[in-house]
């Protein structure tokens, strides 16, 4: 199926702009640099998450979407937390 | 997975979202590198990376569609694009009372008058580089 390959493509095309924020991970001069990096990893790992899902043909895939959007803004506020050293 | 006329547009259209998405995910990744502070950098990835994923999001849903993953997928995306920008923005303040300084393109501070250590100067006399050097 044509699909497939094309889903292929996309998921390594996703690599490519999780690894640019990989590298920014890794350079980042500050922690909250780090953080927003990792932010935008997290986001591509739901598109991930999405392609995958979509490639094995699984049922909760949008179940499973939903939670990790919800915990995505708790990702970000525990590193905003973070970079705050404990304070608010 | 039906292949009338009508399943194969939605296909094609879903598969177009997807790679939209993906490309705006891969600009803001760039935008991670062209873009000189921090503030700039959340802005890039707290827009554009909610934007992208609400894309992807989409694209799944148009090729994968029944009823209730419409509306799955419609409190997913309007929960991505409303905590993204928050998220983003969270970890914007965070680095601004962590001493992160902005670029020098920076004109106003109006995050200035929220510092702890903040003395009543106006935002606008101290962040004004222009106002400085004249």
């Amino acid at each position: 199926m044509i699909g497939e390959i094309v889903l292929e493509i996309a998921l390594i095309l996703l690599a490519v702009g999780m690894l640019l924020a990989a590298i920014r991970a890794w350079l980042g001069p500050r922690i909250t640099d780090r953080a927003v990096a990792a932010d935008l990893i997290f986001f591509a790992i739901i598109g991930f998450i999405a392609l995958i899902g979509l490639r094995t043909g699984i049922e909760a895939l949008f179940d499973i979407i939903l939670i990790a959007t919800l915990l995505g803004f708790m990702a970000a506020i525990s590193m905003a937390r973070l970079g705050l050293g404990g304070r608010r | 997975m039906d292949y009338t006329t009508l399943g194969l547009v939605m296909h094609t259209i879903g598969l177009v979202c997807i790679f939209l998405g993906i490309a705006t995910i891969i600009v803001a990744g760039i935008g991670l590198f062209k873009l000189p502070d921090l503030y700039l950098r959340a802005s890039a990835v707290g827009t554009s990376a909610g934007l992208g994923v609400a894309s992807i999001v989409i694209g799944a849903l148009l090729i994968d569609f029944t009823w209730l993953n419409l509306l799955k997928a419609l409190l997913a995306v309007v929960a991505q694009l409303l905590t993204s920008t928050v998220g983003s923005m969270a970890i914007a303040r965070a680095g601004y009372l962590n001493n992160s300084l902005p670029a020098p393109i920076t004109h106003t501070d109006e995050l200035l008058t929220t510092r702890g250590d903040y003395t009543g100067q106006s935002a606008e006399t101290t962040a004004d580089p222009e106002a400085e050097s004249q």
